[in-house]
């Protein structure tokens, strides 16, 4: 059916393209390289036998936060090739790989209030949770609920270098979560950099959609 | 990479990782360094110190958080250095993980020695296989792949039993992708007749007992639907298009509510031919979920392969953010749509405004190499050095992907159009001045300098009124006035000086980055053909395009065509009067002498004999016929028997059902084309000066006639008999014959309906001059 395996830089153009069938959020190539320069292990395609991208996940990891946590940023699967559970395998290989190497505590994502069918996939399949909602978080006009998924119970440490960041606020953001902003400010350091213009004006307007159907799992 | 730099930066890291205190990074860079760990041992790797590189990985083990990197990491070094058994452990221990990834199921058949590139196995190795796969499905029951892949390698009674048990809860769920799932399985010899009959058989069963072959308990109702669905697209795929059609009909009048049938019907229609009623069938679709993006796009781009352009705008603005949809789909380098325009502009004859979309795509590459610049020191400092060197060697080959290709391809080809037949406007007014007297013409150009004065100066005026309107905004909602596009039309691009200049520069670009495709070598050939350069100075003789294009392809039409012209013309030229000239010429001699197709005969004979090799294909024959009317002109008739009396011969099937040609509908039009292009002038039939041609021709007024009075609409006839869906030919059951009874096919003037009549080179009036113009490759 469909290969699901982690993307390669070759692959983000197909992913691009995939986006732009799909999605009203799109982005320029610069934001898909700022992703996979910064967590490649947190990028996941859906390839079918042809070498067709059919959908793909794009995540990160927030660094301006105290608490380490990852960020679905897109998600879509071509209309095409819904009904395979391909958006679930795509989001629980990404949430996968934030909790194993980046120890991330919980992963969150944003959704139209409109699209019932992303949301019931979030909600039901992958158990995710309402957070928040934010107003007119769409370009449109149309609020997003914020919603997260736990990775790890509180106080419940899976991982020893995680251990130092529950406990000792002044390396906040250890683990692996380093991120430019949460990286402890060392002096003698080179500061982290920014993240590169055009990927920072478009993380602006970033925003989580999918177009897949929940009839997966 | 060389050794040497390799173990140079070996050596570096191994520096740095000794200064860390207690041989321990700090706690919050733990990740950091796992992925310096793993970059140096992927330099090991690339060095070939394999034994190295496992030792390094199994050493730092604890140290590495990535675990999938690190796994993967391991299999790769262990099956490089032979040590398959671990390697299968490892590659079961990834399934565990993602039992999703073709890759690794591979990797676990190459170390079982059970894998081969070609697919092709023995009786025992799919016995094997088999067992493989079998024991696999127990262990990992959620994967769709485990399930798939056995239908690759079985054959007969087993791929029946496996195919069935495969596709009968993928119906019942109602999978849309399930054939495209399938289809590559049509490339192996007899499984699409097995396919074809199973598929058949669940139909029957379930119309006559409402459930599949053999089982009590009865199918919902959609699973009908979605096996006509399944049907109608492996008719589809076979080439039979009434029987598809009349299958998606029934899906539809099944259940008239699933968006996915209005999609495949309006493919099958394009594959039939009928364009316009494929944009309408996916506008139908569009119409029923306005909120969901991939139907809007489908929908433009059926409408762009129908050149209804200014429709497609209007359709893709509705999901751009501002309205302003041009500038949106730009600036998020939506390429797919920017090429498909700049393609139907192309064939409508707008050469500005196609060059326009073909340098956008252009100038996004540009961009993406400029992107690169803003990483350099970031992934440094973030160590995702893995990632950055795959990003730098991602770099160097980002203009060999397809859709710089086809951009870069489309622009050549506008400039050798623009090269062929300079915009009509100026033409025109040169014509219009050669009539007037001197006198007459300096107050005309007196004139014209005046209106052009005139219009600046208004234009600037309007600038000033809009800069001082938003400047100082009453409502303060016109402050970011949008940056209004000087060149809308793109008719400074059609401005340029030299034309063949720029497409050489494009041209450079994909000789650099496809330099194996036959089409970069076809569009070097028309290139310096027009450029009249032959005398490449022996150095270069190896980029010859007409060698390259025997290298790629020495049977294919295209290259035939290249080589009989491209020495055909060297024959006509003078003899060269220089020493140096002269020297080149005598190369050139020798590369004829060289080339197997020419060896001891003349372009006639070399024609001859590549005719008779191919007799049986059509775009052989038209290859063959065209040449021999550059070669001898004064055979043009016999060419065109050549072509007329090709046949198109029965695929053979095992069903009973409808036979179906070989010939596809776009060889069918590109013979079309080429009949109307290069043997029948239709600007000139009507006149005087085509009759006298003939006649000088012939020297025989009933020749002269009968091409004066040459049409292909034989031909058109005879095709519209193959493809009677087709629009191009004007088949009986078309939109164009059978149209807007149910008033769905729009079709607006300005959109231009008939898309392929191609635009006629208005340049050259020698016949063999017609040549290149029909020569459209697809873009």
């Amino acid at each position: 059916m469909v290969c699901i395996r982690q993307a390669t830089i070759d692959d983000l153009l197909a992913m691009q393209a995939c986006n732009l069938l799909c999605l009203p959020e799109n982005y320029q190539m610069k934001y898909y390289l700022y992703h996979i320069l910064s967590w490649p292990q947190l990028l996941y395609v859906a390839e079918d036998y042809g070498g067709r991208i059919v959908g793909y996940v794009l995540a990160k990891m927030e660094e301006d936060t105290s608490e380490c946590h990852g960020h679905i940023t897109s998600l879509a699967v071509l209309r095409t090739h819904r009904k395979l559970g391909l958006a679930t395998k795509l989001m629980t290989a990404a949430q996968n790989a934030m909790d194993q190497v980046f120890a991330a505590d919980y992963v969150s994502l944003h959704v139209r209030r409109s699209n019932r069918a992303a949301f019931n996939l979030y909600a039901q399949t992958l158990g995710y949770k309402i957070h928040d909602v934010e107003a007119k978080y769409y370009a449109d006009g149309e609020d997003a609920y914020d919603m997260r998924k736990q990775l790890k119970l509180p106080n419940k440490h899976h991982h020893h270098h995680h251990h130092q960041h529950q406990h000792h606020h002044h390396h906040h953001g250890g683990g692996c979560c380093s991120g430019p902003d949460a990286k402890p400010k060392d002096p003698t350091k080179p500061q982290p950099p920014p993240p590169p213009a055009a990927a920072a004006a478009a993380s602006t307007a970033m925003t989580t959609t999918t177009t897949t159907t929940t009839t997966d799992g | 990479m060389n050794g040497f730099s390799g173990a140079k930066a070996v050596d570096i890291l191994e520096a740095y990782e000794g200064t860390l205190e207690d041989d321990y990074p700090p706690d919050n860079e733990r990740c950091e360094h796992g992925e310096m760990l793993l970059y140096k041992i992927s330099l090991l790797e690339e060095c070939e110190l394999f034994d190295k590189a496992l030792e390094e990985l199994q050493k730092k083990e604890a140290k590495i958080v990535d675990r999938l990197a690190f796994k993967e990491q391991q299999v790769s070094l262990l099956v490089k250095l032979g040590r398959l058994e671990e390697g299968e452990r490892i590659y079961k221990a990834l399934l565990a993980m993602n039992p999703d990834n073709y890759r690794y199921y591979e990797g676990l058949q190459k170390c079982l020695g059970l894998y081969s590139d070609n697919g092709q196995y023995s009786d025992d190795e799919i016995g094997r296989l088999h067992a493989l796969y079998r024991s696999l499905q127990k262990q990992y029951s959620w994967s769709s792949a485990v399930k798939r892949i056995p239908l690759d390698f079985l054959k007969d009674e087993k791929f029946r039993e496996a195919a069935e048990n495969y596709v009968r809860p993928l119906l019942t769920k109602g999978v849309p992708s399930l054939f495209s799932d399938l289809s590559p399985l049509y490339d192996q010899l007899g499984k699409a007749e097995i396919i074809e009959q199973l598929i058949l058989e669940l139909e029957n069963s379930i119309r006559t007992t409402g459930g599949y072959p053999g089982m009590a308990e009865k199918e919902p109702p959609s699973t009908l639907m979605w096996v006509l669905f399944l049907l109608a697209q492996h008719y589809d795929r076979r080439g039979q298009y009434d029987l598809s059609l009349a299958k998606i009909d029934e899906a539809i009048e099944h259940t008239p509510t699933v968006i996915d049938l209005y999609l495949v019907k309006g493919r099958i229609l394009k594959h039939a031919g009928d364009l316009p009623a494929a944009a309408a069938l996916a506008d139908e679709a569009r119409s029923m979920d306005l909120a969901d993006r991939y139907l809007n796009s489908e929908c433009v781009k059926r409408m762009l392969q129908a050149d209804q352009v200014a429709l497609a705008e209007k359709t893709a603005v509705l999901f751009t953010k501002d309205g302003d949809q041009h500038n949106n789909l730009h600036d998020m380098q939506c390429m797919w749509y920017e090429l498909a325009s700049g393609e139907s502009y192309f064939r409508q004859g707008d050469l500005g405004r196609a060059l326009k979309k073909f340098l956008a795509v252009e100038k996004h590459y540009a961009d993406m190499t400029e992107d690169q610049f803003d990483f350099h020191s970031y992934c440094l400092r973030k160590m995702t050095l893995r990632a950055y060197v795959e990003m730098l060697k991602f770099q160097d080959r980002l203009h060999s992907y397809p859709y710089f290709h086809k951009a870069a391809a489309g622009a050549i080809r506008c400039y050798l159009r623009l090269y062929d037949s300079p915009s009509p406007s100026v033409t025109e007014e040169d014509e219009e001045m050669s009539k007037l007297l001197p006198s007459q013409k300096k107050k005309m150009r007196q004139k014209q300098r005046k209106a052009e004065a005139r219009a600046k100066k208004e234009a600037e005026e309007k600038n000033e009124d809009e800069s001082s309107a938003s400047g100082v905004s009453k409502s303060g909602k016109r402050q970011h006035a949008k940056p209004v596009d000087p060149d809308p039309y793109g008719v400074k691009l059609l401005q340029v000086e030299d034309p063949l200049l720029e497409a050489t520069k494009y041209l450079k670009l994909l000789q650099k980055n496809s330099s194996e495709s036959l089409e970069t070598h076809l569009l070097s050939f028309e290139v310096n053909m027009r450029k009249q350069k032959f005398y490449l100075p022996s150095s270069q003789l190896r980029s010859l395009a007409v060698k390259q294009l025997l290298r790629l392809d020495a049977e294919s039409p295209d290259s035939h065509r290249c080589l009989i012209r491209f020495f055909h013309k060297v024959g006509t030229m003078s003899a060269p009067v220089s020493d140096s000239d002269k020297l080149i010429w005598n190369v050139l001699d020798l590369e004829r002498s060289s080339l197997s197709q020419l060896h001891g005969k003349s372009l006639i004979e070399a024609n001859s004999s590549f005719l008779e090799k191919h007799k049986e294909s059509l775009m052989h024959r038209a290859a063959a016929a065209e040449m021999l009317d550059v070669l001898e002109p004064e055979r043009r008739l016999e060419a065109i028997k050549l072509i007329e009396d090709s046949v198109n011969n029965v695929v053979p099937r095992n069903g009973a059902l409808g036979p179906v040609g070989e010939w596809s509908l776009k060889d069918c039009v590109a013979v079309h084309q080429l009949l109307k292009t290069a043997f029948f002038d239709s600007d000139a039939a009507s006149s005087l000066t085509m009759f006298l041609f003939a006649w000088k021709l012939f020297a025989d007024i009933r020749n002269a006639t009968k091409l004066l009075f040459f049409t292909p609409s034989g031909w058109k006839e005879r095709c519209a008999g193959y493809f009677p869906f087709s629009i191009y030919f004007e088949g009986t059951r078309s939109s164009v014959t059978s149209i807007s009874a149910d008033g769905n096919i729009c079709n607006a003037p300005e959109n231009g309906g008939n898309h392929q009549e191609p635009v006629r080179s208005l340049g050259s009036h020698s016949p063999n001059g017609k040549l290149e113009s029909f020569k459209e490759l697809t873009i």
